[in-house]
């Protein structure tokens, strides 16, 4: 009792210095517990850029690759899946749902996506979020285009709007589809996923910006848009289909099934998978913030130590004056240990309140600017073993003045030189 | 049998570790039930020394301490801690008090660490008024004020009175005028000798200052160091 009281007001007393060491403790604690929501929202954000699909199908590839340019269209594809190969597939009695996907064409770097309605219907992210129209309508027309809520933002599209799309991918191409202007009809709301910087189009409408490319390249007397309007278009390929099974327990026969398909070399490959292998290759990112929250807390601890050192000084006389009333060594030891454990517990205390009144605050904002879902609920093992180490650290770091003051207690006696 | 000596010293040596001479050596030494002591000596004489052997603080292995029939050597650093808490009150020369506690509560602090002297106080804020009063502190004034707002002249009789609580038979202080001008000190000496009289508290009063010899009932003079 006589400790608690002491030790408070003792810390009241040097009501400064103690506020700026709670408060390092706190911000050190909050970016600690931050950084961990943080991670675990982008770790399942990215695990959650495509969910409630199956199967992943494309040209026979690494299954990583056929990832990469299907869901977070990064690189090309090797080769493309013919139109048979797809409805064989599509038509399947397991199958419940496919999602078409041809890819080779860009607008101002962004990738243009061919599909077909299937994509606003069952493409799903984030543990079943739908995508969702923002403004205007899906594509209805051959010229009728849907963008990504980020190419809408960044090139200030709005509906109505005409745009060209490009031949190949990248912001440099040379060859535009520019007698084939195509118009906004809609735009998507915000996904945190490669959705948000992708440009939608039928797959029809792919179909005609290549006729009479068949070469490579565009053909001097190739057809007016007005001409293709008319023409009924049938896809040949495409680049990659999504697939979802009518029971997930035949998944791993039905790929074994595509990957073994005579017709057509294919790769049919499970996104969770490939996503969490994926996610385990940019686990240095994931260090990098360990690395900085550790820096952090530890600077805090060392101004913990600091203040708590130079007390030390200033407050000899104090120990002298404590002993001379009958306080055993210990009494000072513990002294010291207690204000050092109430200087944390307070810290921590305040971090964690700050840490989830912030998120809660800036949660919606980073959902909507970063597509980052911040679960606030979960208390990870790591949190608490974090907390527990600083705890603990600190514990230590109050340990060493604390046995310092300990030891002067007895070498100064009762009489020190002031 | 009751004591008759507060203090009795027989064949104490003692030397700080490494040192070559004995910085005290003390063959007999008797300071009796209260009486008012003055210890004289000059600095380097081991006077802090012998105050922190007398108090427990201070391990030593040749010769003899007693306190009120206690032999120090024959008990535990925590027991002595015990009964330096139990028995003894301090009064030092400077900064006496500790600055963020209220007159009241710097003067009831030995009560916190002293089973024995809290025993003694029935009603606690009654004996500081009591204390305060004997000082010529005014109560009204000074109980719950901060010790930081005192004079040093004043903050020394607060001093004085958290020496006192729970009527300790030993009371120790170390050049606790050497801070005070001439007619404070004086003042601040009749205080503490009428509270201490009232009480029959021995007092050991450690100075350098000769002039204060004539007011007290023995003077112990220390030898000086090795020289």
């Amino acid at each position: 009792m006589t400790l608690l009281k002491l030790s408070l007001k003792s810390l009241l007393n040097r009501k400064v210095t103690t506020i700026l060491t709670i408060l390092s403790i706190t911000i050190s604690v909050t970016l600690l517990l931050s950084l961990e929501r943080i991670r675990l929202g982008a770790r399942d954000s990215f695990k959650n850029t495509i969910s409630q699909t199956d199967l992943i199908v494309g040209a026979r590839s690494s299954p990583l690759q056929l990832l990469l340019y299907s869901v977070f269209r990064i690189g090309d594809p090797t080769n493309n899946v013919s139109w048979d190969s797809y409805q064989f597939f599509k038509n399947h009695k397991e199958t419940k749902w496919t999602i078409p996907i041809s890819l080779g064409d860009s607008h101002k770097g962004y990738r243009v996506v061919g599909t077909d309605q299937s994509y606003f219907d069952n493409y799903k992210f984030s543990g079943g979020k739908s995508l969702e129209i923002s403004e205007g309508k899906k594509f209805e027309e051959l010229f009728d285009v849907v963008l990504g809520y980020d190419v809408a933002q960044k090139l200030k599209y709005k509906i109505k709007d005409k745009i060209v799309l490009a031949h190949g991918s990248g912001a440099a191409t040379f060859q535009d589809h520019a007698n084939m202007p195509f118009k906004v009809v809609g735009i998507l709301n915000k996904t945190g996923t490669p959705v948000d910087q992708s440009v939608h189009v039928s797959l029809e409408a792919i179909e005609a910006i290549h006729v009479g490319w068949e070469t490579g390249a565009p053909s001097r007397d190739g057809p007016t848009a007005d001409d293709l309007l008319n023409k009924k278009l049938k896809p040949t390929q495409i680049t990659a289909f999504f697939m979802a099974l009518e029971s997930r327990s035949g998944v791993l026969n039905i790929q074994r099934e595509i990957n073994d398909y005579r017709e057509e070399p294919l790769t049919a490959a499970l996104p969770g998978v490939v996503l969490s292998s994926l996610w385990q290759t940019l686990s240095f990112v994931e260090n990098i913030l360990k690395l900085l929250t550790t820096l952090v807390f530890f600077t805090s601890l060392l101004s913990l130590f600091l203040v708590l050192l130079t007390s030390l000084k200033e407050r000899r006389r104090e120990m002298s004056i404590l002993r001379s009333m009958g306080a055993k060594p210990h009494f000072i030891f513990l002294l010291f240990v207690f204000e050092s454990c109430s200087v944390t517990i307070l810290g921590i205390s305040l971090g964690i309140i700050v840490t989830f009144g912030t998120l809660l605050i800036a949660g919606p904002m980073l959902t909507d600017k970063f597509g980052l879902i911040l679960d606030l609920t979960q208390w990870t093992a790591n949190d608490v073993t974090y907390l527990s180490m600083m705890f603990g650290a600190a514990f230590v770091v109050g340990i060493i003045p604390a046995f310092l003051a300990y030891r002067n207690s007895l070498s100064d006696g009762l009489t020190i030189k002031v | 049998m009751p004591a008759k000596n507060a203090i009795e010293i027989s064949n104490l040596k003692f030397k700080w570790e490494g040192a070559s001479h004995h910085l005290l050596d003390i063959p007999y030494l008797q300071i009796p039930k209260s009486k008012k002591i003055f210890l004289q000596g000059s600095s380097g004489s081991g006077k802090t020394t012998l105050l922190n052997l007398i108090s427990g603080v201070l391990d030593f292995k040749e010769g003899n301490i007693q306190v009120f029939d206690q032999k120090l050597n024959q008990m535990s650093s925590a027991l002595r801690d015990s009964f330096r808490g139990d028995h003894m009150g301090f009064v030092f020369q400077l900064f006496n008090l500790l600055p963020f506690l209220t007159v009241a509560e710097n003067i009831l602090l030995p009560l916190e660490f002293s089973k024995v002297k809290n025993k003694k106080v029935k009603d606690r804020e009654a004996e500081v008024k009591r204390l305060l009063n004997a000082l010529e502190l005014d109560p009204a004034k000074y109980y719950s004020r901060k010790v930081t707002d005192l004079s040093v002249g004043q903050q020394q009789r607060v001093a004085v009175a958290r020496a006192l609580i729970g009527s300790p038979e030993l009371l120790i202080a170390d050049e606790p005028t050497s801070s005070l001008d001439h007619d404070v000190r004086n003042q601040f000496l009749k205080l503490l000798f009428k509270e201490c009289e009232s009480h029959g508290t021995t007092v050991l009063f450690v100075s350098h200052d000769p002039t204060l010899k004539s007011l007290f009932d023995e003077v112990i003079s220390l030898k000086g160091g090795p020289s």
